[in-house]
């Protein structure tokens, strides 16, 4: 019953006029930069962070969540429709979504899609309300051994689930971790790698960082490439699903609603993560996998109900633990700690509007969606239609505005710059920004804690192995390790992220 | 311009200095001990790291010449990080809509398909909407105009 009574609260803050407004507006916007390629929820998120200070922080956080459980449904239609992923999450559903639209079911595609993220946007959001107060209470009795070694599992994960070079992506997460202790030093009061730039001297501004790494570096790498012809099909014929239709996906959007909910909370998952194995889950068992690729409607209801499931699962270690799974969630808390809330077990009872607040928003965004997606497809398909010339220097422009618009500093811009720089750089070199961004954010926490655990326990190291639950936490990364060092499960991650390559 | 050089080598060669100069930064800073870290300790551990991981990766560079940087399109990302100079230059002195403006203009030119009347209505319109948004919608003290 308390249950009920928190979500009512919940529905109470989601439900005012400005809540709705912004919740509206992020949806909407996220659905927009999931039809359009060539921009994700990270720049779009980071380019709005700067205004979110002028917002509430419940609102800030409504909104953004918004955008990036928006992007899920809108990175479907343009899978669908021209076979390119919107979002990187709707890479799988290009296989058979686009065979359905070129036998002329697009529509049905596009419907089932939307009902499968509705279906797994109301369960996970049920889910949150349900596990997060759990979590929360059981975080509360960490000590710091145990923070440094969940947050330790946390990084592991994130450089297992990179792409490509682990070595790489380990050498990320160390120099995010090195960019994050930038500033004052909490212990000693000195100020360190402020290189003599006062915008430094604090802390390295999440929102240069984030700009710069996503938002520059991402035109620059995609201006080098030429745009491709797009072949639009527009739905066309029947738009609803047939009964066949719905009797086929409704085991896949309930397994990939499970699925996701489980990937979404591991360290290093999410909506991409989810998507790949709902596919790859929903062809094994399938009884005529030769389907897959022509147009198996199961091949879109699972995966697209997975990405949204997983997305939005991963709030669940960010608003319990404080710590983000992937770097979107880092973001949020990047977008907290603007508001001066530090993400972690206290935020439920410290701040029960915001926590409540925006579970309850999750189901009236995902409502939204479903209307904004299922009568207003037609819109999007328009801008589809948007050429890349006119979209990157947009993205730039706003970009620059919303870094200036922190402080007025042309410090700050010449950082975002070298960011960029440096972040374009990095991609052309084949290392991922993502594990970065991570490292950044947990990096003064990570410092924090293992000096107070070595406080604690004058310099022995073996403290983390005798508290109980870090010592868990460390057995739990060691199999995470070992997982990847057996040729058996290394050769399936292989497999996994060559089929999203090709 | 084309540099045709391995990717590992060259991101093993960037992050080993960036690891010593961590290193190197750190020790201005007190070292302390493991039962009491000072500001220096995490710093320099995580530089060495850093700094080891640049030498595998060049390691792995020399003994395999498969990726190559190709350079030959540079121009294009260039012309975006230009742009953003452009901004910065110009946003204190000339005001918003001129930088907005100028941002659009040059990073335009990154396109493959230029074409300046069309790039003229997109920044004059963009940089409209930022002045909306930004400097009445948010309220910020921004200049707007130049002079």
């Amino acid at each position: 019953m308390e249950l009920l009574a928190n979500l009512l609260y919940g529905f109470d803050v989601a439900l005012s006029p400005a809540n709705v407004l912004l919740c509206l507006a992020g949806v909407a916007l996220g659905t927009l930069i999931g039809v359009l390629p060539g921009i994700g929820p990270l720049p779009a998120m980071a380019m709005l962070l700067p205004m979110t200070f002028y917002m509430q922080p419940v609102t800030a956080v409504i909104m953004l969540s918004g955008i990036y459980y928006g992007a899920q449904y809108g990175g479907s239609i343009t899978a669908v429709l021209i076979n390119l992923p919107g979002e990187s999450s709707s890479v799988v559903t290009c296989i058979d979504g686009y065979a359905m639209a070129k036998q002329g079911r697009a529509g049905p595609a596009l419907a089932i899609a939307a009902i499968g993220s509705f279906f797994a946007g109301t369960v996970t959001t049920v889910l949150i309300a349900i596990f997060a107060p759990t979590l929360a209470k059981v975080a509360l009795t960490f000590g710091s051994p145990d923070y440094f070694s969940l947050m330790l599992m946390g990084l592991v994960g994130a450089v297992i689930l990179a792409h490509g070079s682990m070595v790489k992506a380990i050498a990320m997460v160390c120099v995010g971790l090195v960019l994050g202790l930038v500033g004052g030093d909490i212990h000693s009061g000195v100020v360190r790698f402020d290189l003599g730039i006062p915008e430094l001297s604090d802390r390295l501004s999440f929102v240069v960082l984030a700009i710069g790494l996503f938002g520059i570096a991402e035109v620059m790498a995609n201006v080098e490439v030429k745009e491709g012809s797009r072949s639009l099909i527009s739905p066309s014929g029947r738009f609803w699903p047939t009964a066949e239709d719905y009797r086929a996906s409704w085991r896949p959007i309930l397994r990939g609603t499970g699925l996701g909910s489980i990937l979404g909370v591991l360290p290093g998952g999410g909506a991409l993560l989810a998507s790949f194995a709902s596919y790859a889950l929903e062809k094994r068992i399938s009884k005529s996998p030769g389907r897959f690729g022509n147009g198996a409607i199961e091949g879109v209801a699972g995966p697209e109900s997975a990405n949204n499931a997983g997305a939005q699962a991963s709030f669940i270690p960010m608003l319990t633990l404080g710590i983000p799974p992937n770097a979107i969630m880092a973001l949020m808390v990047g977008a907290l700690t603007l508001h001066g809330i530090a993400p972690g077990p206290r935020v439920m009872s410290e701040q029960p509007g915001l926590f409540w607040g925006l579970i309850a928003s999750m189901w009236v965004g995902n409502l939204m969606l479903l209307v904004l997606n299922l009568p207003l497809v037609g819109l999007w398909i328009k801008l589809l239609k948007i050429p890349y010339r006119f979209l990157f220097p947009s993205i730039l422009v706003f970009c620059c505005v919303a870094v200036f618009s922190i402080g007025k500093s042309q410090n700050d811009l010449m950082l975002a710059a070298t960011f960029g720089l440096c972040g374009y750089l990095l991609v052309k070199l084949g290392f991922e920004l993502a594990p970065l961004i991570l490292g950044f954010v947990l990096g003064p926490l990570l410092e924090e804690n293992f000096r107070r655990s070595m406080l604690v326990s004058g310099g022995d190291l073996a403290i983390f192995v005798k508290h109980p639950v870090s010592l868990a936490m460390l057995i739990l990364t060691a199999l995470l390790v070992a997982t990847v060092v057996f040729p058996a499960v290394r050769k399936s991650r292989d497999e996994a992220f060559e089929s999203e390559d090709a | 311009m084309k540099l045709r050089a391995p990717t590992d080598l060259i991101g093993g060669v960037l992050l080993f200095v960036f690891g010593v100069a961590v290193i190197i930064a750190s020790r201005r800073y007190e070292y302390g001990s493991l039962d009491a870290m000072g500001p220096g300790y995490f710093p320099t551990a995580l530089g060495t790291i850093i700094a080891v991981l640049g030498v595998v990766l060049i390691m792995r560079g020399v003994r395999h010449h498969t990726d190559i940087v190709n350079l030959k399109h540079v121009g294009r990302p260039l012309l975006i990080i230009g742009a953003f100079l452009a901004f910065a230059l110009l946003a204190e002195p000339a005001g918003l809509l001129v930088a907005a403006l100028a941002v659009v203009l040059i990073s335009s030119h990154a396109a493959h398909d230029f074409n300046w009347a069309q790039a003229l209505i997109l920044g004059g319109f963009l940089a409209a909407v930022c002045v909306a948004i930004f400097v009445y919608g948010l309220g910020l003290n921004l200049k707007v105009w130049p002079g």
